[in-house]
């Protein structure tokens, strides 16, 4: 059965729509994040000009982490437009293309929340670090707990589009069966990148006010890491439904 | 007429799924910044004091377990949609 | 639940553990009963030949372990109190396992047993059943069925049970079970497909051992200590009053 081109060049766009949806989703929270440790380092220079190195190896390193899952979702991007965007005749289907635009949906709205929290807490640990240079270690290792803590929801986000892009040979069903399963995939999709913004900003919230509250009383650090973990692997868990759902959307409805 | 109703079928279908991706999807946005809040307000309380510290994770965990219940609800109607409807 | 997406390693070093094998019509996950049973073992032996030799002035594995017992030993006592002796075993015996079930796939051909959904599931059938049970046990059972409708109304003094709040304390029992295994599942799983697709896809030297070093030891770290410390915080809430 001969494919009509029309058909195969709309799945190509909506390819290209999914790797825009990935990287344009994707920069706003890293944006947001790493603006707001810049700003919370300009303070705290501006306070204390004779901790600036300090300050700014911190917002540095805070920065670069804060970057990561909008790296995540330019890989996702560029995989999207680069790899997968010759698509053939047998992948013009209709849940193939569900599948790339959720798949650009997961990596880029899951993005949103694990920058802009990761910017949070590195923010507080450069406004920690200027107010009470002595504990500079200390309050490093707290921010790079909370926020490794804070990218798990966005590494769930691009797992999910991952797995979407390693199943691409089996999405070729036809006929009126189509509408089911192109649905579950991108509702999969939307599901796993919503799914984690709320987790990705309640961690990097948890890890701020950490780093807070070790510049403020560095002696008990460990207890209050402890408290860091335990309150960020709760607020963990509804990204983590979010996971299972689209687990189950995605390998148990959605792949043929 | 077999069609038709094949194909209303899979609209319904169709639209379970997507129902069940939005219902997870925005609901787990809420209790992911909630709970966040009342991790973060434990870690700042134990800083002040460090010596409340085993009351103070006591609460914030029934707190965090109780903001929790709209994400569950979430993912039981997530699920309902899935499986059972 | 039939997940079968695991990524296969590049090469197996023990024969005749191919996937799935069936026996009694049960199926069995061959490479992740291997490495359990191996980790379980190695444990085993290790603590027992350390127990066997101990030295006032400590060699350096008997350092390394009498620091992990110190710390559990702190943790246990400051959120379970006097209690915390008890469940010091218990603890710290979760944490072994799973942190030694995390990071025991940085090495080449080994497999984690994490990374099969059965594991954590095991897991937490375990930490439910130790909480719940030592929940009843300090309480008694008339307290411990109380708590599922509390807040209650009070009237003129006397405590009424809320019936509508029990389904509400009950799901959330459900989702503490839910979340548990499929957090510790979500990341190590996680970290194992996102360097087995980067692998395939960059073709890159140096970036997938980085990888694997941060998933393998930082996260797997990180959440072997997390499921242990919320293994110990469900038991305490549970036997708090």
């Amino acid at each position: 059965m001969a494919v009509d081109p029309n058909t195969i060049a709309l799945v190509q766009g909506m390819v290209y729509v999914g790797g825009g949806c990935a990287i344009g989703f994707g920069a706003i929270g890293s944006g947001i994040g790493e603006g707001y440790t810049a700003r919370e380092a300009t303070f705290g220079m501006a306070r204390q000009p004779k901790m600036s190195g300090e300050v700014m190896r911190t917002m540095l390193v805070g920065q670069a982490i804060s970057e990561s899952p909008g790296i995540f979702a330019l890989i996702v991007a560029f995989l999207l437009i680069l790899t997968i965007g010759d698509i053939t005749a047998a992948e013009a289907t209709p849940a193939f293309a569900m599948a790339m635009l959720g798949c650009g949906l997961a990596v880029g709205l899951s993005a949103i929340g694990a920058g802009t929290g990761t910017g949070l807490a590195s923010g507080q640990a450069c406004r920690a670090i200027a107010r009470n240079p002595d504990c500079a270690g200390k309050v490093t290792i707290t921010m790079l707990l909370g926020q490794a803590l804070a990218t798990s929801p966005a590494v769930f986000g691009f797992v999910a589009a991952l797995l979407l892009i390693l199943f691409r040979g089996e999405y070729g069903v036809s006929g009126v069966e189509y509408m089911p399963y192109a649905a579950a995939l991108i509702a999969g999709g939307l599901c796993m990148g919503a799914g984690a913004i709320g987790p990705g900003l309640g961690i990097g919230f948890v890890g701020s006010q950490a780093c807070k509250g070790v510049g403020a009383n560095p002696r008990h650090n460990s207890a209050i890491n402890k408290t860091l973990l335990i309150g960020a692997a709760v607020a963990e868990s509804t990204s983590i439904y979010a996971f299972v759902v689209f687990i189950l959307l995605v390998l148990l409805v959605g792949k043929q | 007429m077999a069609a038709e109703t094949e194909l209303a079928d899979a609209i319904t279908k169709a639209a379970q799924f997507i129902g069940a991706g939005i219902a997870m999807g925005f609901g787990a946005i809420g209790p992911g910044v909630g709970e966040g809040f009342a991790a973060g307000k434990a870690c700042e309380g134990i800083s002040r004091r460090p010596e409340e510290q085993s009351l103070i994770t006591r609460t914030m965990l029934v707190g965090q377990a109780v903001s929790e219940s709209t994400g569950i609800y979430s993912l039981v109607v997530a699920i309902l949609l899935i499986f059972v409807v | 639940m039939d997940i079968n997406i695991t990524p296969e390693p590049p090469y197996r070093p023990f024969p005749g553990m191919e996937g799935e094998s069936d026996i009694l019509n049960l199926g069995f996950n061959m490479p992740t009963i291997f490495f359990s049973w191996f980790i379980i073992g190695l444990l085993a032996v290790v603590s027992f030949a350390v127990y066997r030799k101990l030295r006032a002035k400590p060699t350096r594995l008997q350092l390394l372990l009498e620091l992990i017992v110190d710390a559990f030993d702190n943790l246990t006592q400051s959120s379970l109190g006097k209690r915390g002796r008890k469940y010091l075993a218990f603890v710290g015996t979760i944490f072994l396992f799973v942190w030694l079930s995390n990071i025991i796939g940085i090495i080449p051909g080994f497999e984690e047993p994490t990374r099969d959904l059965n594991t954590p599931l095991g897991l937490m059938i375990l930490v439910i059943i130790v909480a719940h049970a030592s929940g009843i046990r300090v309480k008694g059972l008339r307290k411990y069925i109380r708590e599922y409708f509390e807040p209650g109304f009070k009237i003129k003094g006397r405590w009424i049970p809320n019936p509508f709040i029990a389904p509400l304390n009950i799901v959330g029992e459900i989702g503490k079970a839910i979340s548990l295994p499929f957090r510790l599942f979500g990341n190590i799983f996680g970290g194992a497909i996102i360097i087995v697709v980067l692998s395939h896809l960059l073709l890159f030297v140096g970036l997938p051992p980085f990888l694997m070093f941060f998933f393998g030891l930082f996260v797997g770290t990180i959440q072997a200590f997390v499921f242990a410390m919320l293994a110990m915080t469900y038991t305490a809430v549970a036997i708090a009053d």
